[in-house]
């Protein structure tokens, strides 16, 4: 192999290389935050501050859902409330979501049961009931240009 | 030849000739802006708006004039490229600078393949470049529909229900580039005196620039440089014509593209199938109106002819407005004024050409005269 095929093939793998770099640390996703109590498993909590990011914080009440709209893969979450012993909790916590999907849901009430928990047990992916969208409202689309001389 | 002696008045006469286009629009733009009625201010925050904007698109259309062939009307392939990237990100969703990167990255294949395709056709229609690299502009642009309006959704999975047609493939009309919108602009801001200026955007117009000053010294751009000027000769003294020449349409074509994407990230909003029909047109106009010719084109021709161009657009309407109370007059008047600059310059390149040809005659026998 000679010197310049070898510099076009490490040039190739490189921009490869950057061109994922660049899908994982702008892959946008959207977090929900929610407050609903998980039948059997946790109660709502009366009152919890959470942000992510350093995003402004938001204050959850019970059966409230709220979402963050985060990019990358690494993000910390902030927790603060007060537990059933009047603690006053705040807490960050780590976690990493997966690049594949765009909406994750973290149950908050199953967080504060206990927050050392592995980020299984309290984040999920989130299914969004997809809108159709009203095809009345679509633009006509015109591509034929000699259309005007028909 | 510099001791003949040329009068002031033929010396000005000359400068004329060879700068009507800007001069008729400075004349246009001082006569427009008091009847605007628009305040410097707005007009400095346009102008530099419009630089950040389109400076980089234009300053794509150097490099295969240095190697002439001419206005590369083919641009237009670079930004369909740039599109696609932009589409995929946007079915990715990635954001950000990231998303832009990206966007460059998936558009940079793209962009060589068509540039590639263009500059060998273009090799078999020497002498007729412009008109061949427009109606190639017109062939790739059913490619695109094709790609864009059936195979994407169908053939190529888009995930995002938001880009797809209700039927369930193709992509709609519009795109929304919230994702990246004025993510370059916005990188550095500085506002001075109420005035926007987009650092990021100008480094990167400025990185350009320094690259083109760069590529001229460089073997390669001595070669175009040797083809644009004689085809003949450059292939008598060993340089690969053929090859040079698609290099140059190749590089156009990839800078056009990331120039389509940083003039998307500005406006915000990809209209998926008109984006990329006008843009060589303005891109081109803007250039002719900084007084470059077919043959030749600098950097300070791109940056005169943005302000002076995109001054032209900004005025027209409301000085059009102000002058007989018809804002769409304005409108008319910036439209036929950049179809009507190109078809100008066009014009006076070929009586320039006939004239230059003529004054190296005069000062040929006035040489011989001396001699004797």
């Amino acid at each position: 192999m000679n010197r310049r095929l070898i510099v076009r093939i490490v040039t190739c793998v490189a921009v490869i290389l950057l061109a994922f770099s660049m899908y994982f640390i702008g892959r946008q996703h959207t977090i929900l935050v929610d407050n609903r109590t998980v039948e059997g498993v946790a109660p709502a909590l009366k009152s919890i501050e959470v942000s992510i990011d350093k995003q402004d914080s938001l204050e959850l009440y019970p059966r409230d859902r709220d979402q963050f709209v985060v990019t990358g893969q690494s993000h910390k979450l902030h927790v603060k409330y007060t537990d059933s012993n009047w603690n006053e909790i705040d807490k960050v916590i780590k976690f990493k979501v997966p690049a594949k999907n765009d909406m994750y849901i973290i149950s908050l009430p199953k967080l504060a049961m206990n927050l050392d928990a592995p980020q299984s047990e309290w984040l999920e992916v989130f299914k969004s009931m997809a809108v159709q969208a009203d095809q009345s409202a679509e633009e006509p689309i015109v591509t034929d240009d000699l259309s005007a001389m028909m | 030849m510099k001791n003949l002696n040329i009068s002031r008045a033929e010396r000005l006469k000359r400068f004329v000739e060879n700068n009507t286009v800007p001069i008729l629009f400075v004349i246009i733009c001082a006569i427009g802006i008091p009847l605007s009625g628009y305040s410097m201010n707005y007009l400095i925050n346009e102008i530099f708006v419009r630089l950040s904007r389109n400076a980089f698109l234009i300053l794509s259309l150097l490099i295969p004039i240095m190697a002439g062939m001419g206005l590369n009307f083919g641009m237009t392939l670079g930004a369909m490229a740039a599109e696609i990237g932009l589409i995929i990100i946007c079915n990715l969703g990635v954001v950000g600078i990231p998303g832009m990167i990206l966007a460059a990255i998936i558009s940079t294949p793209i962009s060589i393949f068509l540039g590639w395709m263009c500059g060998n056709l273009l090799n078999m229609a020497k002498g007729r470049e412009m008109v061949t690299s427009y109606i190639i502009g017109f062939f790739v642009n059913g490619v695109y529909q094709l790609v864009v309006l059936y195979m994407m959704g169908s053939i190529i999975p888009i995930a995002n229900s938001a880009l797809v047609l209700s039927r369930g493939y193709g992509i709609r009309n519009t795109v929304n580039l919230t994702g990246i919108r004025k993510q370059l602009d916005g990188l550095i801001p500085l506002r001075i005196a109420g005035i926007n200026i987009p650092i990021a955007t100008l480094l990167v117009i400025a990185l350009l620039c320094v690259f083109i000053l760069w590529f001229r010294k460089t073997k390669l751009g001595q070669d175009m440089r040797a083809v644009g000027q004689d085809m003949e000769v450059a292939r008598a003294s060993g340089i690969k014509v053929e090859r040079t020449r698609i290099i140059s349409i190749i590089m156009s074509t990839v800078f056009a593209g990331y120039g389509m994407i940083i003039y998307l990230q500005n406006i915000g909003t990809l209209n998926t199938y008109n984006s990329h029909t006008q843009v060589g047109m303005f891109s081109i106009a803007a250039l002719l109106v900084g007084g470059a010719s077919v043959a030749k084109a600098n950097i300070r021709n791109v940056f005169l002819g943005v302000v002076l161009f995109h001054l032209m657009f900004v005025i027209s309407p409301m000085a059009g407005k102000n002058l007989i109370g018809e804002a769409q007059l304005g409108e008319y008047f910036r439209v036929f004024v950049s179809y009507g600059v190109i078809t100008v310059s066009l014009v006076l390149y070929e009586v320039r050409k006939k004239r230059e040809l003529s004054y190296e005659g005069d000062e040929l026998a006035a040489e011989q005269k001396e001699d004797k």
